[in-house]
């Protein structure tokens, strides 16, 4: 409850909203859908800032990218056809995942999902192989790469205006293998894409989430993979390395151990769909 | 601050302050089928929908529904179309209560207002942000599936 909020602006461009927030810093804050603002207890906060007037609300394709609109509801990414096609449509389930309700998702907004974003979070997980980039308005408008805005530093007291989705280079698929608690929350996941070239490997993408604050990317699994086989060879590898290279956190879903145990079987999982998809598009060579 | 919106298609104004939730602006204007529940946005007993969409009422301003049209259970709860649906309902959760029942036909209302014919994963997508206080699980939704067919006109 924001039981001290005393106003409540709806600007109708990203200029004015800056300037409101900019005025009144300390007790303002930005209102995207409210399913995390509203329902926490806030005694601080005496204004808010809709941003659901400023025209963010959008889904479009690029030649080379997808735009997705800080305030497009979670919903209509699980819904909207483009993103179901695109990257093996991992993008849509890890939206469908971010929350079991459709009334969640239907309210909570892709920039609020991403400020947000903990060391659960599938969704920035998934924008962490798929190299999104965030366009942050503040001040000057400028562009963050995911595993930068990773450490929180970017936001400042900016707007998070759009995500940039690259589309993936031809011949590279995407995964995601989640382990969901009983009420459909992903307690541990992990995403991947890999570009095949002549039946190798030539670029994987993989992260993870149970990571202390946010999501990781797995550097060294990546680096090793680059330039071999995908084949069950290198996947137990891979899955050696997982067990080595991944710190997880324990908390009220799962335990370090737990999760330190199944993190392999998941990078099995991601590496096996993305080898299948290629197989079936006979894509493994060029 | 003053908002106007329209509920089950009537259009009011009203002066609330800023941290008036929709629930509290609709329970205070008499829809009582808008239950408390969680009030956490966790069980669904507090959905209406905005706009189209099941939205939960508990974790909206009444200030974020301005221009906005809201539809409570209220709004079609005398339409005999979907006696059957509730029906089906009822004897899913199979107790007497009956607390949970709106905010489930709100949204599955919100789902059939944007798909006629939706497939049972959707029904049970619909219906997975809803729960039932009394622990009844809703896996058999054999019968809220003729109930919708019915409301279809084919039986
Ligand atoms: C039942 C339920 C389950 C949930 N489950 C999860 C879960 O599993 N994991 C999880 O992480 N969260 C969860 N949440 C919290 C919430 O749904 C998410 O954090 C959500 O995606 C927030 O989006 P929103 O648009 O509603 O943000 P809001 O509540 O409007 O805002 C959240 C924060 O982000 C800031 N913000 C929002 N948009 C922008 C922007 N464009 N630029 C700058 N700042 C911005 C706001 O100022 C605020 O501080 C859950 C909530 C509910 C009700």
């Amino acid at each position: 409850m924001l039981s001290n909020l005393k106003g409540y602006y709806r600007p109708q461009s990203i200029p004015s909203a800056l300037a409101l927030l900019e005025k009144n810093s300390g007790s303002i804050l930005v209102l995207a859908g409210g399913t995390k603002l509203i329902l926490n207890e806030n005694n601080i906060v005496k204004e808010l800032v809709d941003i659901t007037s400023l025209g963010l609300d959008y889904i479009k394709e690029g030649s080379g990218e997808i735009r997705i609109g800080a305030t497009t509801p979670i919903q209509q990414i699980v819904e909207n056809r483009i993103l179901g096609n695109a990257a093996g449509g991992i993008i849509s389930r890890a939206a469908h995942l971010t929350s079991h309700s459709i009334m969640v998702r239907n309210t909570s907004t892709v920039g609020g999902e991403l400020v947000t974003s903990g060391p659960l979070s599938l969704f920035y997980c998934t924008m962490l192989v798929l190299q999104a980039q965030v366009r942050i308005a503040g001040g000057e408008e400028f562009a963050l790469a995911m595993n930068v805005f990773l450490d929180k530093k970017g936001l400042g007291g900016g707007l998070l205006i759009e995500v940039v989705i690259p589309k993936l280079p031809a011949h590279s698929y995407a995964a995601v293998a989640p382990i969901l608690s009983d009420m459909d929350r992903p307690i541990i996941c992990a995403a991947g894409r890999v570009t095949f070239k002549k039946g190798l490997c030539q670029k994987a993408k993989l992260a993870i989430t149970g990571t202390p604050r946010v999501p990781q990317r797995l550097h060294r699994i990546e680096e090793f993979l680059e330039g071999k086989p995908l084949d069950g060879s290198s996947i137990a590898d891979a899955m050696e390395m997982a067990e080595a290279v991944y710190e997880p956190i324990s908390d009220s879903f799962a335990s370090e151990e737990y999760r330190k145990a199944v993190a392999p079987s998941l990078i099995k999982r991601v590496l096996y769909d993305c080898l299948e998809q290629a197989q079936d598009m006979s894509g493994t060579s060029e | 601050m003053k908002v106007s919106l329209s509920i089950n298609q009537q259009d009011v104004q009203v002066e609330v302050p800023a941290y008036r939730t929709l629930i509290d602006l609709l329970r205070a204007k008499g829809f009582w089928s808008v239950k408390h529940g969680c009030e956490d946005g966790q069980c669904g007993s507090c959905s209406v929908i905005v706009d189209g969409r099941a939205v939960h009422s508990c974790s909206r301003l009444a200030a974020q529904v301005e221009g906005k049209s809201v539809t409570t259970y209220e709004g079609f709860r005398s339409d005999s179309r979907y006696t059957s649906l509730k029906e089906a309902l009822m004897n899913l959760v199979d107790l007497d209560c009956g607390y949970c029942i709106p905010g489930m036909m709100v949204s599955i209302m919100a789902l059939l207002e944007a798909n006629p014919e939706p497939p049972e994963e959707d029904v049970k997508d619909a219906l997975r942000g809803s729960r039932c206080f009394c622990k009844a699980t809703l896996n058999d939704l054999s019968n809220v599936m003729e109930a919708i067919d019915k409301i279809r006109g084919k039986w």
